[in-house]
């Protein structure tokens, strides 16, 4: 009696030891900025379809992921929103080679149906706008330059207690697509995504702002990885990739 | 429906080592705690206790920053068993235990605290030893709160989120359990998904309940 509950416990912990190496193959961990995931996804399939390999894709916020990779990891390609988290990964030394400009993107305003006017600032100083999504500063650069954005045109402190700070562009998307907020700073992503939007979209588009360049880095990898790796880092470059940025409203660097 | 799966079965597999391995440190803790006097027992009761009330946060940085391959603990590991503590499957197993350890520890304690003494001194008056008291006379009598013990260290396990995000991000396959499956489907605006992660879970919460229920009125009768 005994032996046989003896047997069927040694037989499960044997299953659950056993699936824990089917996972492996050769597979690619891919940290990827929250505003690049939906076109990171469309690739990802076109990617898996052309090669034998698989990538797997983490989303975060840029910062998040720089400082996941400081703490260990593993990652084996980061892709950031901006050049200033890559170059605190470089200059920690954890890059093999240097970064990469995929594309550059914007940011653009969102704001509720029903709300008039056609001016970004004078919009979100509007009664009906009681709530405005922002991604924290600190961690997504998208956020960044929207704040940025924000004093210089001398809003600030106007709509300070209006802001809603989410972790990500990912966490704004979903404030803006559950309806929590009348008004969100965020990527050319979700304007160019299949998904069912009611409301306007703004380009925050200054002189002196600069294109945010969607920047890839590839991580201290050995063996089969790298050589993923680089095969992806070819891909991400090459026209059907950069088609595909240009589908979710990205801007692409001149051809090579 | 593989790629559906794959957290919640991470999510079961990581409830059901944590609790393998809480019930052994659980039997230890009681039997230590509860046979033998010493100094510091309440100390040693307390930081048994300290998860339930420490925010994950907590729990989660300490441990990412005594783990990660730099500093000393997690360069060691890492050189002595090869196995990386963070962002891994080892990682967040870790993390569990620390984090589930009241619901394994305090149920067991508790019952045996609510035995009678006369239980204990009958045993070692026929000659048993501790041990074998321990075994064959208390733990027959707490059998409800160790079927409590487990089935909340199982459930707590399952419905975890600060301290795995902490310690283990968000890979598929190897940290993404259910409850980080939201989070993340969430991200990548895949509310169908989301929501049947969400209710697996909700199901799944309500089942576990009213089984500690069902099963507390029975133990009565016992």
């Amino acid at each position: 009696m005994g032996n046989k509950y003896t047997a069927v416990f040694l037989n499960t912990l044997c299953l659950l030891i056993g699936l824990q190496g089917t996972v492996a193959g050769q597979s690619i961990k891919v940290a990827v900025a929250s505003n690049l995931l939906l076109p990171f996804q469309s690739l990802e399939q076109k990617f898996e379809a052309k090669y034998p390999y698989d990538i797997e894709i983490i989303s975060g916020a840029s910062g998040t992921l720089t400082s996941q990779i400081a703490n260990g990891a593993p990652y084996q390609v980061l892709v950031s929103a901006d050049d200033k988290h890559i170059s605190e990964v470089v200059a920690s030394g954890r890059a093999q080679g240097g970064p990469l400009v995929l594309c550059f993107g914007s940011v653009y305003l969102w704001v509720k149906e029903g709300v008039p006017g056609q001016d970004p600032g004078e919009l979100l100083q509007n009664d009906d706008i009681k709530s405005i999504g922002l991604a924290h500063p600190d961690l997504a650069p998208y956020g960044k330059m929207a704040r940025d954005w924000l004093e210089l045109k001398q809003l600030g402190v106007k709509v300070q207690d209006k802001i809603i700070f989410g972790n990500s562009i990912g966490q704004v998307n979903q404030y803006i697509l559950t309806g929590s907020v009348d008004a969100a700073f965020t990527s050319n992503s979700v304007k160019f995504s299949k998904k069912k939007l009611e409301g306007r979209f703004f380009k925050i588009d200054e002189i002196w702002m600069d294109p945010v360049p969607q920047t890839m880095l590839i991580l201290k990898t050995d063996g089969p990885g790298l050589f993923v790796a680089m095969l992806l880092k070819d891909f991400l470059l090459s026209k059907e990739a950069r088609q595909v940025f240009e589908e979710f409203g990205y801007e692409t660097p001149m051809a090579e | 429906m593989e790629q559906f799966v794959a957290p919640l079965w991470l999510s079961v597999k990581l409830a059901i080592f944590t609790t393998l391995i809480l019930g052994v440190v659980g039997l230890f803790t009681g039997y230590m705690l509860h046979m033998f006097a010493f100094r510091g027992k309440s100390f040693i009761r307390a930081l048994v206790a300290l998860p339930l009330v420490l925010p994950p946060t907590v729990l989660g940085y300490y441990l990412l920053v005594a783990l990660q391959p730099n500093s000393f603990v997690g360069g060691l590991i890492e050189q002595v068993f090869g196995l990386r503590m963070v962002f891994s499957f080892a990682g967040i197993l870790f993390g569990s235990v620390v984090f589930s350890l009241p619901f394994m520890i305090s149920p067991i304690l508790s019952g045996l605290d609510s035995l009678p003494r006369s239980l204990r001194e009958a045993s070692f008056t026929l000659g048993k030893t501790r041990l074998q008291t321990f075994f064959k006379v208390l733990l027959p009598n707490i059998r409800a709160s160790l079927f409590a013990a487990v089935i909340m260290t199982f459930a707590h396990t399952i419905g975890e989120f600060g301290v795995v995000l902490m310690i283990g991000g968000n890979i598929p396959g190897e940290t993404r359990v259910a409850s980080i499956a939201i989070f993340h489907e969430m991200e990548a605006m895949n509310y169908d998904l989301a929501n049947q992660y969400a209710l697996v879970l909700l199901a799944f919460s309500l089942a576990i309940i009213f089984l500690v229920q069902w099963f507390q009125k029975r133990a009565v009768l016992w």
